[in-house]
């Protein structure tokens, strides 16, 4: 079998509660590249109950598609590694967030020290908390012994004790997992994550009992919080979580060399690693945040940097198929009511939904029902988007902090019938303000690249790089109540090729100008009283189209939605035409105020007006960034870089206005690259990083850091997570 | 196209049939029977014993001992031995009184872990029946038996949580309704009863009076569920939540099966749980019965079950499975297949939308 530095290509399968998703990557002119996808059906439940089943079938569509042998001719069995004949491949990644999750209970010293830790440690796995032991509780040895036992966890993650504190506290904690491990009848596995000191006395206790797992401290002083090796091995427990369990994992995980990692590690590796990119690349000024949101079946996980810092908020409550009655439980039949366009009873959403937990890979076959699906997934980016604003330390109201790129994948979005429609799902249900970059991610690819960043981390730059992904366009989406129909946006957009195109958009519309990927226009937009575009009233920007364009969304902030279904009947065909880009063109904005003035007297509930459900069952969220202080970053020459020319020319809001006179192209709309050069940040910035990268300060990678610490595990136990 | 494997629902008139019935992990227990015993849906082929409390004596403590190992020289139970409130448990015998521990509560004797002696407390007995009438295929020590019978099978899409065996019987020509208490036989006291109409919840109410033994529905209004779910007969969909009428698939499988026994098992879909409710009737196997086909894809003419809006229920056989995905009329983009109805009208359907009901 090939070694590390052979892997030309490789599968990563991502196993959703639904559909297995696999992609092919090969090395391309040596550059990673994604060669080949394809979807097939879960096999995890019944009648097979064995997602390697799955898994061959997808390998047998791959083969189809690209005419390379992947299974031997026996068909039960990945050929690997690659064969001189192009046949096979190098290695298969597995990731997966089928199944149910696994059932935790916490033992740690202190409630905000080092129980706060190992909430963090569990946020990026798929996990329910389901009992937390500390100094601070006063239940009794007895009780709490039987707390462990009748939760009947998975797993019993111990923190606590700093490396050079009292060793006794946190020994008197694990005798008290001991004696519950010694009596349960089925013992749970045990991830230790405390006291370095006590490891030796921690083995000497458990090992015999139980399956021990053993990380580093989480908190090695009190000020220093380090989750990463934690993590590291709780994605090792993850995975024999799944091995122990019926679904065919075993298999799957004896192939796979990482194992079975949680889909939403690769979430936070590749969103950590965006947020890095992007701040790199951020010209002056804080920088925007990024934020990718996975709709599933069973499972909706928002992925957040924000001030480059790593955030995962995962809801398995809520979903679109096996959750959807969890979904119903978070949030009202009237708050997906008012993104309907026809006054649907409580009932008809009740059975909708429930019926969707009863079918959960069905697909809507009426307009009504495509409605209700879009609805739901509409309510449940908006519930977790809710509850992570708080770990994102922002209010529970006011606006979004700036987003760039916004990264919407699950099957759907990425099977909406025009990405239009996708990427009004995404502006109604993250409502972001200013300027972001909307992208899809069809293929699974994220879970792939997070995936593959443990064997080839140059792999994900450079997928991400050469617009693996798909690009539905900028999104302007000025801040500021609106009333419709009364004032707008004037709009110049200017073609590297000279041709203008001017528009007004109406206030409580949207409009999208088709620029197809890869092509950059100038954009001149002057704002009416009471609107603003990061904080100002005129700007000219740089902006970049997609498969749906430049999207104009002047609907305001929050969102006016219409309480009456008439009325609403009449509007958001309109606003699904805008960002279709259907919308009749029309230049004369006296007509289009005219047009939808009757909206103005429509009554309003506006987004915010969220009638609130019940609080959730289980969300577990938190800040997966490790706390501490870190060293200085390295320059990162030749990959992206920092970004070299300003992409707006920003005006004051209370600037003069502008007067409206062609100019020439400017030279970065010249140098607008091709749709397959342009990456998620672009080859112009990368060419001008190549010019004028400088030392920046920063804070260290943590993919890298996981890179490393996976690394030394590798040394350690090379059978037991990096299978060769 | 490469092949496409539906989903599964099986409903089929004839086939063989296996069923684990199992022990929870975490209740010791023992198997009741033995590899080809014939039981009945009644019969109790396994017990365990659950505990919901763990009670924790001190004994090193309580008796004074240095050396936990010799604890085991002071007992004066046997391990898993049922002991009584007030019962000497451990103490040096002939000594003076106040060195013997006492059981504080009745329990079982479970662990003696490190001078620590527990009793597990709260117990319950759990009784794992057969569900229904077939043979012990093999049985796993402690934790239960595989079984096998052949007959008819139908698989619900929700239960209740109950189960039940009894006789199956179709709604009297009225509807459910028409039963009331004076008028009630025999016939009817524990009978399973088969209705082709959506369930209400004055029908729901109706029968839980009449002491039926379970119903079969084809729907029913999701707010019923809170309702359904107190109820102590079992009630199983063949369809979903809504007002949808039953499948003519279905309701030609069981109806006629009506006077024959029937074992029906309502287990409420949990995510991640095998279990499904499902209705057995057994029967005579006969030389080409076998398992159900799985795995099987989806090919021209297979007979379909459709399973969304507008078809739902529906049995069609495909037509033609286009190679490339098809815009349906909602405007999704989707892989298809031609679907002959039973009008003899032929409909384009989502694949996802399909599934098989268990014919090779």
């Amino acid at each position: 079998m090939a070694g590390r530095d052979e892997i030309n290509s490789i599968v990563a399968v991502d196993f959703g509660s639904v559909n297995t998703r696999i992609v092919l990557v090969d090395l391309v002119d040596g550059a990673y590249r994604l060669v080949a996808r394809t979807m097939t059906r879960t096999t995890a439940d019944d009648p097979l109950r064995d997602v390697a089943v799955g898994l061959f079938r997808g390998l047998d569509q791959l083969a189809a598609q690209t005419g390379r042998k992947l299974l031997a001719p026996t068909r039960d069995r990945v050929l690997m590694p690659e064969n001189p004949d192009g046949s096979g491949v190098d290695a298969l990644l597995a990731t997966a967030s089928v199944g149910r999750p696994l059932r935790v209970v916490v033992v740690g010293l202190m409630p905000d020290v080092s129980v706060a830790s190992a909430q963090r440690v569990l946020t990026g796995s798929y996990v329910e908390v389901m009992d937390t032991l500390s100094l601070a509780d006063i239940r009794t040895e007895q009780q709490q012994i039987n707390a462990i036992l009748t939760q009947k966890p998975d797993l019993i993650l111990i923190v606590g004790g700093t490396d050079a504190g009292a060793e006794e506290p946190i020994l008197d904690l694990v005798r008290v997992v001991r004696s519950a491990v010694q009596i349960a009848g089925s013992a749970p596995m045990v991830l230790y994550a405390g006291n370095r000191v006590v490891q030796a006395r921690v083995r000497e206790l458990l090992e015999e009992y139980c399956t021990l797992f053993v990380a580093e401290n989480v908190r090695p002083a009190l000020l220093d919080e380090r989750l990463g090796a934690a993590q590291l091995e709780l994605a090792a427990v993850y995975d024999a979580f799944r091995v122990t369990n019926r679904g065919g994992f075993d298999e799957v995980s004896q192939i796979s060399r990482v194992g079975v990692l949680p889909t939403a590690q690769s979430y936070t590796n590749v969103v950590r690693y965006l947020g890095d990119r992007v701040a790199e690349n951020s010209r002056r000024g804080e920088a925007p945040g990024v934020l990718a949101v996975d709709v599933g079946s069973a499972t909706t996980l928002v992925a957040a940097s924000i001030r480059r810092r790593p955030y995962i908020n995962i809801r398995k409550d809520l979903g679109l198929g096996h959750s959807a009655e969890g979904l119903l439980k978070a949030t009202t039949p009237g708050n997906i009511r008012r993104w309907l366009t026809w006054d649907a009873t409580d009932a008809e959403i009740e059975n909708y939904a429930y019926n969707k937990t009863l079918r959960p890979a069905t697909v809507p076959q009426s307009e009504h029902e495509l409605e209700l699906e879009y609805a739901l997934a509409r309510e449940a980016i908006r519930v977790v988007i809710d509850g992570a604003r708080t770990t994102w330390r922002l209010g529970r109201q006011g606006g979004l902090p700036a987003l760039r790129p916004i990264i919407g994948a699950g099957a759907v979005l990425a099977s909406a019938p025009h990405s239009g429609q996708a990427a009004l799902i995404l502006l109604d249900a993250i409502q972001p303000e200013g300027v972001t970059d909307l992208w899809l991610d069809p293929a699974g690819l994220i879970a792939a690249l997070g995936a593959v960043a443990y064997l080839r981390p140059e792999a994900v730059v450079q997928m991400l790089e050469a617009g693996d992904l798909v690009s539905i366009g900028s999104a302007i989406c000025p801040a500021g109540r609106v009333r419709i129909g009364r004032g707008g946006m004037r709009v110049r957009i200017k073609l590297p090729d000279g041709q203008e195109e001017k528009r007004f958009v109406t206030a409580g519309t949207v409009w999208t100008y088709p620029l197809p990927p890869g092509q950059s226009a100038q954009v001149d937009i002057r704002l009416s009283r009471g609107l603003t575009l990061d904080g100002k009233s005129r700007l000219k920007l740089t902006l970049f189209g997609g498969t749906a364009g430049l999207i104009f969304d002047l609907r305001g902030r929050p969102l006016p939605l219409l309480r009456q279904a008439e009325a609403r009947a009449k509007l958001y065909p309109r606003w699904l035409a805008g960002t279709r880009g259907t919308l009749r063109q029309r230049v004369d904005e006296k007509e289009e105020a005219l047009d939808v003035a009757e909206f103005a007297r429509a009554e309003m509930i506006t987004s915010s007006e969220a009638v609130p459900a019940p609080p959730p069952v289980q969300e577990e969220a938190a800040e997966a960034a490790e706390a501490g202080a870190a060293p200085a970053r390295k320059a990162r020459r030749g990959l992206f870089g920092r970004r070299g020319a300003p992409q707006a020319a920003e005006e004051p809001a209370e600037a003069a206005p502008q007067a409206e006179e062609p100019e020439a192209p400017t030279p970065d709309a010249e140098a607008a690259p091709t749709p397959r050069q342009r990456g998620l940040f672009g080859r112009r910035a990368r060419a001008e990083a190549e010019s004028t990268a400088e030392e920046a300060p920063g804070t260290p990678s943590e993919v890298d850091e996981m890179m490393d610490a996976l690394r030394a595990s590798q040394e350690e136990k090379p059978r037991r997570f990096l299978r060769r | 196209m490469t092949d496409f494997y539906p989903d599964q629902t099986v409903i089929l008139p004839m086939t063989t049939i296996r069923r684990e019935r199992l022990l929870p992990l975490d209740v010791p227990g023992d198997v009741l029977v033995r590899e080809g015993d014939r039981v009945s849906a009644v019969d109790v082929v396994a017990r365990g014993v659950r505990s919901s409390r763990y009670v924790i004596l001190d004994l090193q403590r309580a008796l004074g001992e240095d050396d936990p190992e010799r604890l085991v020289n002071l007992l004066q139970v046997t391990m898993g031995e049922l002991v009584q409130e007030g019962q000497v448990i451990a103490g040096q015998r002939g000594r003076r009184r106040g060195t013997a521990v006492r059981a504080p509560v009745k329990g079982r004797v479970s662990h003696l872990v490190e001078g620590r002696l527990i009793l597990q407390t709260g117990l319950s007995e759990v009784n794992v029946k057969a569900a229904c009438n077939g043979y012990v295929a093999s049985v796993r020590a402690r934790r239960g038996v595989l079984l096998e019978t052949s007959g008819a099978l139908v698989q619900g899409v929700w239960g209740n949580g109950q189960s039940q065996f009894g006789t199956l019987r179709l709604e009297p020509r009225q509807g459910l309704r028409s039963l009331e208490v004076d008028e009630f036989t025999t016939d009817w006291q524990g009978a399973i009863v088969l209705t082709s109409q959506p369930l209400t919840e004055a029908i729901l109410k109706h029968v839980a009076r009449q002491g039926l033994g379970g119903v079969i529905g084809p729907s029913m209004y999701v707010g019923l569920r809170e309702f359904a779910l107190g109820l102590k007969i079992p009630i199983m969909l063949t369809e979903g939540f809504g007002s949808e009428p039953m499948s003519s698939l279905v309701y030609g499988v069981l109806e006629p099966l009506a006077g024959r026994q029937a074992a029906l098992n309502a287990p409420t879909p949990v995510r991640g749980e095998a279990d499904r409710p499902e209705v057995i009737v057994q029967l005579q196997a006969d030389a080409s019965t076998s398992v159900p086909a799985r795995n099987e894809p989806l090919r021209i003419g297979s007979e379909v079950r459709i399973t969304r809006q507008p078809y739902l229920g529906v049995v069609g056989k495909v037509r033609n499975l286009p190679q490339m995905p098809q815009v349906i009329d909602n405007g999704l983009r989707l892989p298809v297949a031609e679907v002959i109805l039973p009008s003899g009208r032929t409909a384009t359907v989502p694949l996802a939308n399909l599934e098989l009901f268990g014919r090779g």
